[in-house]
């Protein structure tokens, strides 16, 4: 399982992993020795704890049904897919939940997205540069299995003295962008900006907004589709400015290769 | 292929809300060995992990 690859980096960072299901002692027993599951997995036969806790996922049937899954009675009982973050007082800090159990997250985004603190476990870091900006660029994991959540990670340099703008923009400017090419399955969420800073430019009345120095934008990207390896395509847009002028727009395309997590596990089934 | 992941559930009225305290759980693990989830904690952060079945 995805979450005990983790297992080291939560530890170093003194977080306790339990997972939650309504599967009985045995059956987690077998689960735990096959995929040497180290971490607690409680067994809530009946799903009593669940319920109690309110996260019984009465939707399951229709999310089922959404996949084309048959009904089947012994799916009713499941919990709501997701996580919850407690700090040291054992009180919830987050709550990081999927629409459907088919989206799982990966421990790296938990700890990193969710934890703040560093994982070990990156995928391959890919780097380029154009005028006045560098990129760093990599994904949390360089396997996927289908449905799973993966966190895009830019890191951007910006040159001193120089910075590239955020939004809202005065028509006519260009903002920094981040765009994934489309692949067939491929559902790419909405990037998480950090605060860009106010700005004015002598003569202008309109309002700017910008970034200078070291920012991070991380976005969600979904692979829908069982299949192939991968090659994500990010385009970063941006147009570098000083307070006397501006570059010519600039894109930069970095490409990350993410594999299937089945070719890496099981590669002599294809 | 339509892609169905919104089912537009609101989780932040489901469960234990932010800010509380996470409930007690007092439950068997894999090895049978009856496990008090904030005891076992100790003085950790914790991350609880709520899945579907290991057994499908």
């Amino acid at each position: 399982m995805e979450l005990q690859r983790s297992l080291p980096d939560f530890e170093r960072q003194h977080i306790a992993i339990f997972a939650m299901s309504y599967d009985a002692v045995e059956v987690l027993h077998t689960f735990a020795t096959k995929y040497g599951i180290t971490y607690t997995l409680f067994s809530d036969v009946g799903s009593k704890v669940i319920r109690a806790l309110g996260l019984l996922n009465e939707q399951v049937y229709e999310q089922h049904a959404a996949y084309g899954v048959p009904k089947q009675e012994h799916h009713y009982g499941v919990p709501y897919p997701g996580v919850f973050l407690l700090n040291v007082q054992g009180q919830v800090t987050e709550k990081r939940f999927q629409q459907s159990y088919r989206e799982r997250e990966t421990g790296v985004s938990i700890l990193e997205q969710g934890f703040g603190v560093d994982s070990s476990l990156h995928g391959p870091e890919v780097h380029a540069q154009a005028e006045g900006v560098k990129v760093r660029a990599y994904l949390d994991t360089d396997t996927y299995r289908f449905f799973q959540r993966l966190w895009l990670t830019l890191d951007l340099s910006i040159e001193p003295n120089l910075h590239v703008y955020g939004q809202p923009i005065p028509e006519g400017f260009i903002p920094l962008a981040i765009d994934v090419d489309p692949l067939p399955g491929l559902v790419v969420g909405e990037p998480q900006w950090p605060t860009p800073r106010s700005f004015r430019i002598e003569g202008l009345d309109e309002q700017f907004y910008i970034y200078e120095g070291s920012i991070r934008v991380t976005l969600p990207v979904t692979l829908t589709q069982e299949g192939d390896d991968q090659m994500l395509k990010v385009i970063v847009r941006y147009q570098a400015c000083s307070h006397v002028g501006c570059f010519a727009p600039r894109a930069i395309t970095l490409e990350l290769p993410v594999r299937a997590a089945d070719h890496v596990e099981r590669p002599r089934r294809r | 292929m339509t892609v169905v992941t919104d089912f537009g559930i609101d989780f932040s009225k489901i469960g234990p809300a932010v800010g509380e305290r996470f409930p007690d759980v007092l439950l068997p693990d894999q090895n049978g060995t009856t496990v008090n989830l904030h005891q076992a904690r100790g003085r950790r952060r914790a991350l609880v992990v709520f899945h579907r079945s290991a057994g499908w």
